[in-house]
């Protein structure tokens, strides 16, 4: 009985510090909110969603891209001792809707981040319809379960000319035949929390998707949801893709990452 | 730049998921306790709430904060919605051209309202409760908003909201309903469209053969069976980039090549960009059988003639999206079977759902 009361005097001791926290400032002083931007380029030119041919890959095919919605999973911050506080365990962006720009605002604990890591889709064992939030924009991203299952990590589309043939081009990446295509990535950063609230520019450059150790070709493809061997090409340059265009704070910049500021 | 693979790591699994959706319900309640209580209930005066269960497989439901469900607001908006009292001559209900028997569509080419047909065809108001915009060309962006458009439309029922409230807070019964689902203010035409919002809201559709099968109570024929295959082959019938499971629609916006040369800009009237022109709302494909003609100009009878369509008729145009004419060159190198194509169409059927066509009318 003195047990039961003593701990149930503990439960609420917790439970109203707890809600004590909930109510009131942050008196640490020293943490920060990280917001995390997700921003997108064709060889350091802002995206443009149309039908206009305007940029070039590798192969040499002129495009224009109508469409780019895509998926992260596990989005952290790591410490160099490799601890590591989650600013999202999801997030959807569409590049047609400025409301999915942003990662919200995440507190961290005070400290030296060094690495920015998240997955690009769904990894593995993970990705089965349901793991996602329940919410229309992830139902829309759902893959066949005849290939796969799970949810399409990205959806990139537009219109290419390839010599004398124009066709349109449907990069969607997935889990193609149960594989798993997802990309872990991790990229070097530099934040120290002390108080500020910074925001890290993450920046993807879709021409990326198509260079690398093997040149991606729109000619004559069909669909490729059911193409491994093209899942895996892109998975290879799609590595190259990101990088932190800067981490910025009110009144400070700290350039990080392959882009210079 | 380095990629490691995290896979073996867990940062990411179930068991983390749930602890951490177990710290969201103790922050929100650390949260509630701290902010004033703006109870919505309150704008519906002291009326029951109607509890709305969200069918399994389909998406989490937003229902607006300003006009939560009640029971006697649903069946207030269940009257509007069958009585042609909302048209200047007393002919035309909502249901009119969206009757149950038709899966809350009708079976014209052309709605016809009070003046004559409208310029488009009938949507199917099932599952409407998920719609984040209205119309086929997504012009309205509640229910609420959408419900106050026919009744003052010229042709479709033309009458003027002032006259109808008029006509409302003289009839013998709607006075006293009004008050039960709102309280003591006034009849207006906003409190007329919540109610019908409302009971738009309650119209769902989730009994079909194809969910009993997908709950383990019912067995697909073979033929059906191949259809549903042929149906979510990205490379072969392509159907549910833009009709997914769950909802059967994105409830986006497509231009889906059904000309060259687009008659009807649909969405691309609304924003005025021409990247919009000729995309229409993607209609949901459940009760599909029972919502022709087909398309937002009811071109097609049959869905026999809306799959010969996705065979072989898809033009290429700039705003078709990109899958769609991926997919639709494979067909035409390969062109779908007269087998695929009952198949396609045996699976449609399987998503008919005849208890939601039960009459609600009054």
């Amino acid at each position: 009985m003195q047990r039961s009361i003593t701990a149930l005097l503990r439960g609420t001791v917790f439970a109203l510090g707890f809600f004590a926290y909930g109510c009131g400032d942050d008196d640490d002083g020293h943490s920060s909110t990280v917001t995390l931007s997700l921003e997108h380029q064709v060889d350091g030119a802002a995206l443009v969603l149309d039908d206009q041919l305007r940029h070039v890959n590798a192969a040499g095919n002129e495009y224009s891209v109508s469409k780019v919605e895509y998926i992260l999973t596990g989005i952290a911050l790591e410490k160099a001792n490799g601890q590591r506080v989650v600013l999202a365990d999801q997030h959807y962006r569409n590049a047609a809707d400025e409301a999915t720009q942003t990662v919200a605002g995440a507190e961290i604990a005070a400290g030296d981040y060094e690495r920015l890591v998240f997955t690009f889709g769904v990894t593995g064992e993970e990705n089965v319809a349901g793991a996602l939030p329940n919410a229309a924009v992830y139902e829309n991203m759902l893959w066949p379960e005849a290939m796969g299952g799970g949810y399409h990590y990205m959806k990139f589309e537009g219109l290419y000319r390839a010599g004398d043939e124009d066709g349109a081009f449907a990069v969607h990446t997935g889990p193609s035949g149960g594989n798993d295509f997802s990309l872990a990535i991790v990229l070097p950063i530099d934040l120290k929390a002390d108080g500020d609230d910074w925001t890290i520019r993450l920046s993807m450059n879709l021409n990326e998707w198509f260079t690398g150790a093997e040149t991606y070709d729109f000619a004559g493809l069909g669909g490729i949801m059911g193409n491994a061997g093209l899942q895996a090409v892109l998975q290879g340059n799609g590595a190259g893709a990101f990088s932190i265009d800067g981490v910025e704070a009110a009144g400070k910049r700290v350039s990080a990452g392959l882009l210079s500021p | 730049m380095q990629v490691v693979d995290l896979r073996d790591k867990g940062r990411w699994g179930w068991g983390r998921l749930v602890s951490r959706m177990g710290l969201v319900v103790l922050m929100a309640l650390a949260l509630s306790h701290c902010g004033s209580d703006d109870n919505p209930a309150g704008l519906a005066g002291n009326a029951t709430p109607y509890r709305l269960d969200v069918p399994a497989g389909f998406p989490a439901l937003e229902i607006p904060r300003a006009n939560p469900l009640t029971v006697e607001g649903v069946e207030l908006g269940r009257l509007l919605f069958f009585d042609p009292i909302l048209s200047i001559d007393s002919t035309v209900a909502c249901a009119s051209c969206h009757g149950p028997e038709n899966a809350f569509s009708d079976s014209e080419t052309f709605s016809r309202g009070v003046a004559g047909v409208t310029g488009r065809n009938s949507m199917s108001l099932l599952n409407v409760a998920w719609g984040p915009s209205f119309f086929w060309d997504g012009r309205a962006a509640s229910l609420e908003e959408q419900a106050l458009i026919p009744v003052e439309d010229p042709v479709e029922m033309g009458e003027s909201w002032p006259h109808v409230v008029e006509k409302l807070a003289r009839h013998p019964s709607y006075p006293a309903l009004f008050a039960a689902a709102f309280g003591a203010r006034p009849i207006s035409k906003e409190l007329a469209a919540r109610a019908i919002a409302q009971f738009e809201r309650t119209l769902i559709s989730n009994q079909s053969k194809y969910d009993r099968y997908l709950a383990g109570e019912a067995e697909l024929t073979l033929q059906e069976h191949q259809g549903s295959v042929l149906f979510l082959a990205s490379e072969r019938g392509d159907c549910f980039h833009c009709h997914g499971t769950g909802l059967f629609t994105d409830n986006l916006f497509h231009n889906n090549g059904l000309d060259s040369l687009v008659a009807d800009a649909g969405l691309g009237a609304i924003t005025g960009n021409r990247l919009d022109e000729g995309k229409f709302k993607t209609p949901s494909l459940r009760n599909v059988e029972y919502t022709a003609p087909y398309m937002h100009d009811g071109r097609f009878t049959t869905l026999e003639e809306v799959v010969e369509f996705y065979n072989s008729g898809v033009h290429v145009t700039r705003n078709t999206p990109s899958d769609l004419i991926l997919a639709a060159r494979v067909r035409r190198e390969n062109p779908l079977t007269e087998e695929e194509k009952a198949a396609l169409v045996a699976f449609l059927k399987t998503l008919s759902d005849p208890q939601s066509l039960q009459s609600q009318g009054p």
